[in-house]
């Protein structure tokens, strides 16, 4: 309209500039009228563009609106779809799974009998464990306390005690040392003796000189008495008394050489004697000598074995502990291999707690699938991951790992 | 008066056999099979030396460790961990429970001894 207004208004005032007269006052009546069409045509431009904007953003708004309802429709429809989708895959899942579900009602109830028996073999298996390390144990205890009680007795037998009391072999050597010193000693006592009954018999022959003269005497005593009672005889009665005396003095003399008999038997027999014992203590001191050496010789003997008994008795004392150490080494492999009881302990029940997650997770998938549910979610679990945060072994870890370059059980 | 252990394992034959050893050096041994029983045992029969195993039911050996630390008398006694688990954060775990020395299953006895000697002094 106000282009209309606009475009008639020019008409009407250029058919004007027709009308007036002059020239100059023509240009000027043009000009003014161009400028004032200029200004009058520019703002009917900017309202006119003002209108084609708001236009404009009138109709973006709108398809705005109506590209976020398309938008939220596809969107409905795809969540339909996938929905169709999901339960078209859930029956063919049911479908394929259906006929596998009553075995699976009956071999997830194997799952906990499963897991009962490997827990009686843990349990055998300590039992058998305790006792096998008891009896090691004592086998060792008792190896020790042998070599102990070996090396106490070895010790009294043979060698020195701390407490300042000799063993016993020491005390053995030592007595017989002192018995071939006591055999000596005798000897040198025997060979006194003898000399005492040299000179026993030398003194009794100096006796026997003495003896033969107071025989001498006796004899000259004698002659002196028969002169003597003949010269009383001589002499008459003045010769009695002498005779008597003379016959006194010759009784004397007889009586002198019969005692003189006897200490002369006396004496024989006496060096006689002496002699035989002079005679049987040279027997005894040789005999003496004979049975020091013998003795000696035996004893040096006897000391050799109790000696080389000692070696001996002390290279078996050695051996016994060589054996006991070499025993208690063994025990202790054994003890080590004793302990993989308790490590396949754990393992077995690392494998009886998954198995029993397992067995709880078909449980409620075994219901899921009686409910017409899915095996997605039990699908797409990463076990692998799940079993390393059981495992506490490198062992585990690695047996696993080996097998999972063989066999990638989570995409099966 | 003699030293005292105290042996928290949930395993019986890993318990006799650690006893035996410890026997064998002259300790007096109480025995535990987790490390709820192991606390119990703590303040029971206050021993020098503390041997636990980690996988246990119940209580943990590093929560025991833990628990044992938090009591006075007990935050310098040695505590030898002895398990078959050999990963090293969890090593680090018990380090910062508070473990003194860690050793994996299966042992020797003579290692058993080893340790206890160094970590008693």
């Amino acid at each position: 309209m106000k282009v209309l207004i606009a475009h008639s208004s020019i008409i009407i005032l250029s058919a004007l500039s027709v009308i007036i007269p002059g020239t100059t006052a023509k240009l000027i009546y043009i000009t003014v009228l161009l400028t004032g069409s200029f200004f009058l045509i520019r703002r009917l431009l900017r309202s006119e563009k003002q209108k084609i904007v708001t236009a404009c953003e009138s109709e973006k708004a709108r398809l705005e609106e109506k590209l976020k309802r398309k938008e939220k429709e596809l969107e409905e429809k795809e969540q339909e779809y996938s929905n169709i989708r999901k339960e078209k895959d859930n029956q063919e899942i049911d479908k394929a799974f259906k006929p596998i579900t009553s075995s699976l009602r009956e071999k997830v109830k194997i799952i906990p009998v499963l897991n009962g028996q490997l827990r009686a073999v843990i349990e055998h298996t300590e039992k058998a464990a305790m006792d096998l390390s008891k009896s090691f144990m004592n086998i060792n205890k008792k190896a020790k306390e042998q070599v102990k009680e070996v090396s106490a007795v070895f010790g009294d037998l043979s060698e020195e005690s701390g407490d300042n009391n000799q063993s016993v072999l020491l005390s053995m050597k030592e007595v017989l040392s002192r018995i071939i010193t006591n055999f000596n000693s005798v000897t040198e006592i025997i060979k006194k003796s003898q000399s005492a009954t040299a000179k026993i018999i030398e003194r009794a022959e100096a006796v026997k000189d003495i003896v033969r003269k107071t025989d001498n005497i006796a004899d000259s005593s004698k002659v002196l008495a028969i002169n003597a009672t003949i010269e009383a005889a001589r002499a008459g009665a003045h010769g009695k008394g002498f005779s008597v005396v003379a016959s006194e003095f010759r009784k004397l003399a007889e009586d002198s050489e019969s005692a003189n008999k006897e200490i002369h038997s006396i004496i024989d027999k006496v060096t006689e004697e002496t002699r035989h014992v002079y005679k049987e203590t040279e027997e005894g001191v040789k005999r003496s000598n004979e049975i020091t050496m013998e003795a000696g010789e035996m004893l040096k003997n006897a000391l050799g074995q109790i000696n080389n008994a000692i070696a001996q008795a002390r290279d078996k004392l050695a051996d016994l502990s060589r054996h006991a150490e070499s025993l208690a080494r063994d025990i202790s492999t054994i003890v080590v291999s004793i302990q993989f009881q308790d490590i396949t302990r754990q393992r077995i029940e690392h494998v009886i707690e998954p198995l029993e997650e397992f067995a709880k997770e078909l449980n409620s998938l075994k219901e899921e699938l009686e409910n017409s549910s899915s095996l997605a979610d039990f699908a797409s679990r990463d076990h692998a991951a799940w079993l390393v945060n059981k495992y506490t072994m490198e062992t585990e870890k690695e047996l696993m790992n080996r097998t999972l370059m063989n066999v990638d059980f989570c995409s099966e | 008066m003699g030293k005292k252990a105290l042996i928290v394992d949930d395993s019986a034959s890993m318990r006799q056999m650690i006893n035996f050893t410890l026997d064998e050096e002259g300790w007096e041994v109480a025995e535990a099979s987790n490390g709820k029983e192991g606390l119990d045992q703590l303040h029971l029969t206050h021993p020098q030396l503390v041997i636990t195993d980690i996988h246990m039911p119940e209580m943990n050996g590093i929560e025991f460790i833990k628990n044992v630390r938090t009591a006075s008398e007990f935050k310098f006694t040695p505590i030898i961990v002895l398990t078959t688990e050999s990963e090293k954060s969890m090593q680090e775990k018990g380090k910062e429970a508070g473990a003194t020395a860690w050793i994996v299953k299966p042992f020797t006895p003579e290692k058993l001894k080893e340790v206890v000697k160094k970590v008693c002094g």
